[in-house]
Parts: structure tokens; sequence; C-alpha cells
């Protein structure tokens, strides 16, 4: 459990950064998303290897880069922290190569692939229960519901 | 520890759902025609199918015998993997993520990367799928081989050998209808070995507040507050308070967002389902209604180790210990199973169980060779060829005549998929 989550801190934290510019923001470069996927991989890896959970031996748990700047109570929140470190350096790296590189793909290649560039659907002949919004928030309501009764 | 006895019972069962488990992927081989059937289904799974094999997917053995681990070493808190760490990323992947995912030519995250940005980008994500996938079915490997051995007695090296070469077999068979299929059938296995587990649990320690009460005790034991085990959000104002280690920030940002959202939004073994969904409609109910048993799941894998740890402190060594002295959270879930189910009910806890595995080694194997055929394949194939792939399929389903009246109408620029044009005539 506590492994998968940092394999996943490793590879889908940046790669969401990616997708989240790549779908969301047409002036994303190849390069932008290559070398901010690099950066935020390699920002996992120092952070891993510069961290410690509480009580474990330098290796495969982290501590592998010699000093060990910060210990995490447990080897979740280490990962939590990986997480957030290699998202936010995909991030903001991809954003400044994009700003710095030309773009790749034109408008027509990437439809169908950026939102703004996507037709819309129409929910708007379906009936309100059927609507993915309608769906969306009601199981957002229930799920808040849920965390108040066991808060 | 007790050892788990398996009747002839509980054998005839675990034999009954290989063979069943088999005996689908080799019934719906003689459907999968091309490429786009054994991946996608054909596009012919209705919503509410492609929502429980969606859930299902996501309910590998890391998640059934994980969640009660953790259940068992964090409390309560674990609901957050839920509540939090799920719920609004699978309305988000719902809302706004598929309609991309749906309608556009990519069908799986390297394809997607190589039409959006370039080929270099695809290859970096290649190479850490790969080395991602050799992680999870490896420690997924382990785990049932591990667990076989340590509660049946089974010996390790011929358990690994023999449930891969079952995984194998069914996979190369059906493709992902007969996965989805089967994970339709783990989602009620589970449902029904778990369910007396969790209820036969209760009724010992006296309903959920016998079980707080016992949790006061774990919680006291370690130096947290009474309530810190059996609570999801009270204890997070700092990490020294909670078993987990972690403050509120974190918890929202790391899991909640950054986790949470790559995990629901970038992997396609959980995507691919909603894909596989017969109409863009279909494919985005898929996840929200999904988001409904994943709500309550919680009730079934977490309880399960949260009664484990309960019984461990106060009946004393319910569990087995490791080499330090801590307790062995990992057989939190096995050995609630051999105690408290019987023999009939053991065999579909124990089926569950090994469905679970098979789904999460399962998906993990058909997500390499779709990512190296995607490597192999030119991933702008034309879409033309891929629109006659689809109403092949649609003509099966006897959509042919509207099928193709669509297609004739449907202006074959390279925007255009066959499904938009499909789905679209089969709906009118």
């Amino acid at each position: 459990m506590d492994m998968l989550q940092l394999v996943f801190a490793f590879v889908n934290a940046p790669l969401f950064a990616t997708f989240l510019l790549g779908m969301f923001w047409k002036r994303t470069t190849g390069h932008g998303a290559f070398f901010g996927l690099l950066t935020g991989t390699a920002a996992a890896a120092l952070h891993h290897g510069l961290t410690l959970p509480h009580g474990a031996v330098a290796g495969i748990k982290g501590g592998f880069l010699g000093t060990v700047v910060h210990t995490y109570p447990s080897e979740m929140a280490q990962n939590f922290w990986s997480a957030i470190f290699a998202w936010t350096a995909c991030f903001v790296a991809t954003i400044v190569i994009s700003l710095a590189t030309r773009r790749n793909k034109s408008d027509e290649e990437l439809k169908g692939l950026v939102y703004s560039l996507t037709p819309r659907q129409k929910d708007g002949d379906m009936p309100w229960f059927k609507r993915p919004a309608t769906l969306g928030v009601i199981v957002l309501a229930l799920a808040l519901v849920l965390n108040i009764i066991f808060w | 520890m007790e050892r788990i006895h398996l009747g002839a019972i509980d054998y005839t069962l675990l034999i009954i759902y290989f063979a069943f488990v088999l005996g689908i992927g080799w019934g719906l081989r003689r459907f999968v025609k091309s490429s786009e059937d054994f991946f996608l289904s054909g596009r012919s799974i209705p919503a509410w199918i492609a929502g429980l094999a969606f859930i299902s997917a996501n309910l590998g053995a890391q998640e059934v015998i994980g969640m009660g681990a953790s259940g068992a070493k964090y409390g309560m808190m674990t609901s957050h993997f839920y509540w939090v760490g799920a719920i609004p990323a699978m309305v988000f992947v719902g809302v706004f993520m598929m309609p991309f995912y749906y309608g556009s030519r990519a069908r799986s995250v390297p394809e997607y990367l190589k039409l959006r940005f370039d080929e270099k980008t695809r290859g970096f994500n290649a190479i850490t799928f790969a080395i991602m996938t050799t992680f999870s079915s490896g420690i997924s490997m382990y785990a049932l081989a591990k667990l076989l051995e340590l509660v049946l007695g089974w010996n390790f090296n011929t358990s690994v050998l023999l449930s891969g070469v079952i995984v194998l077999a069914y996979i190369f068979l059906g493709g992902l209808t007969s996965a989805i299929y089967n994970e339709v059938l783990q989602f009620f296995l589970i449902v029904m070995g778990f369910l007396p587990l969790v209820l036969l649990g209760l009724k010992d320690v006296g309903g959920w507040h016998g079980l707080t009460e016992r949790l006061a005790t774990v919680a006291t034991n370690q130096g947290f507050a009474a309530s810190a085990y059996s609570t999801s959000w009270r204890h997070l104002d700092s990490a020294a308070a909670n078993p987990m280690g972690v403050e509120w920030f974190g918890m929202v940002m790391g899991l909640g967002f950054v986790l949470s959202f790559g995990y629901w939004c970038t992997d396609f073994l959980v995507v691919q389902r909603a894909m596989a969904a017969d109409s863009m409609t279909a494919a985005r109910r898929t996840p929200l209604l999904a988001a409904f048993p994943k709500m309550v799941f919680p009730l079934l894998v977490i309880l399960p180790g949260m009664l484990a740890i309960a019984m461990h402190v106060t009946h004393g060594g319910f569990l087995p210990l490791e080499k330090d002295g801590t307790p062995n959270y990992n057989l939190a879930v096995p050995v609630m199973l051999g105690h408290y189910l019987p023999s009939g009910v053991l065999g579909l806890g124990l089926t569950a169980l090994m469905a679970s595995f098979m789904s999460g080694m399962g998906a993990t194997s058909r997500h390499s060779i779709r990512c190296g055929r995607t490597t192999s394949t030119s991933p702008t194939s034309n879409p033309a060829s891929r629109t006659r792939t689809t109403c092949a399929w649609a003509r099966r389903r006897r959509w042919w005549a509207s099928c193709s009246r669509c297609w004739r109408r449907t202006p074959r620029h390279a925007s255009t998929t066959s499904w938009t044009c499909c789905s679209s005539c089969s709906r009118s």
C-alpha cells in the first residue's frame, strides 16, 4: 500500500501536471512537457532521497542521497509530500519551458486533444437526472455527508 | 497463527471460479476480431456494466488487502483514500476529462502524449510506465504467493506460476470484454464474501459503539487521543496527533489533489473501462455511477482491518507478529476471513480475494501489451479504417443500416472519429 503510493508519486504525480496543462492550455509545447516530466520525476527522486520516514534506515525507504534533511512521522506522509513536490516542479517547469519554446502543433492538429479546441458536449436535451453534472453534484454532496458523519 | 483450513466445498468454489474465468475468455474469443475489439471491447458495453468494471479494475489485491492493512494500521483515517482521495477525482474524470478520452483518437496515455506533444514525451512516459507496471505486478504476485504460502500452506513458487498462467490465458483469450465481465463478477464476489465478515465481526465486538471503545484502547496504548482510530478528520491539525502522521494540508493537497487526480485521470487501466461504454454519455456517466459503490466500500474493506486490530489489542495475539514485534497488518484481512467465515462462505471470500488478484495482475499485464502495441503501430492510424472496424462491430449488433447511413453522411475529416458517428446514429 505505502509502496504503491511511492510509485504513484514518482510516475502519476508529474504526469497529472503534464495532462492538466496539455488538456487545458493549448500553449503547452512538446519540449515543455518532456522536460517538465523529467523535472517532476527528478524532484520526486530528490525529495525521496533527502528524507526518511521515522525509524527507517536509508535505502529503498529514502535518504539514499547521503544527508537526511527531514524526517516524516510515517511513510505515507513522505509519499504525499514527494507527490506534492513532483507535481509542483513539473507544473512550474512545464509552464516556464513552454513559454520559452515554440509551439510544435497547430490548432488544427490539437482538435479533440485540448479543451478549448474540442466541441462542447450538449447535455441540455437530457433529463436532469441523467446529466453528468447533476450526478457529479449528488456524488460530491454524499461524500461530504460521509466525511461529516465520521468527522 | 491459526492456519485456514479449506473444506471440499471451498476448493470446489475456487475451481468453479477459475473454470468460469477461462470459460468467459474462451466464449468471447470469437467476437474479438481487431485490436479495437480487444482493447476497447468494440464500444458495446452499457454504462452500468462499465461502471462496475471501472470500480472493480481499481479493486485489485492491493486495494482489498492494502486497505484492510491500512485500516488496521491507521484506523478510520484510511477512509480519506475514498472520500477525499477518490470521489472528487472520479467526478472530475466523468464531467471534464471523459469527453477528451472518449472523443479523441488516443486510446492510452502514451498515445495521447504522442498526439498532443511529441515522440520523446511518449517515450519517457512509456519507460516510467514499464517500470511502474513491473513494480505493481511484482507486488501483486509476491503478495498472492505469500498469502497462499502463509495461510493455506501452498508452495510459494507453484502458486506464483499457477496464477501467472491463468492470468495470461484469460487475457489472451478474450481481451477487455472478458476482463470487464469478470470484473463485474468479481465485484459481486467481493460484496458477498466481505459483507458477512463485516457483519459477524461487528456483532462480535458489540457494534460500532463496541468497536470505537476497543479502538480507544488501541489509540491510547500508542499515545494518541482516544478517538484517533475511529475518526477521520478530528486529529489532522498536526502530524504528531494521528497514526498516519499527516497534517491536513499534506492530506488534501498530496492525497486529495495530486495523487488521487493523478491516478484517476491518467490510469488507463480504469479509464479504458469507461471508454468501452457504448456512447459518449454512457462513458461520462461511468465514473459517476462507479462513485456510488466506491463511497460505501470503506465499510467492506477498511472495517475488517479496524476490527482485526481492535481484536488484536483487546484479546491479545489475534494477528501474527512481525520480527520487530509489531502486528503483521497485511494479514489482517486473511486472518479475519479464516476466523469468521464458515466453510463454504470461506471459499467465497477466498475466491473474491483471488479474483481481486487476478484483476490487478490481468489489468497490468494487459496494459503492458497495450503499450507494446502502441509502440509498434502508428498512433496516428487512419481514422477511416478505424471507422470501418467499429462499424463492423455495429453491424454485428444490427446497427448496420443506421450506421452506414450515418457514415456516408458524416464528413470524414481527421477529427471525426468513428464512435461519435456510430454512437450518434445508434441513439437516433
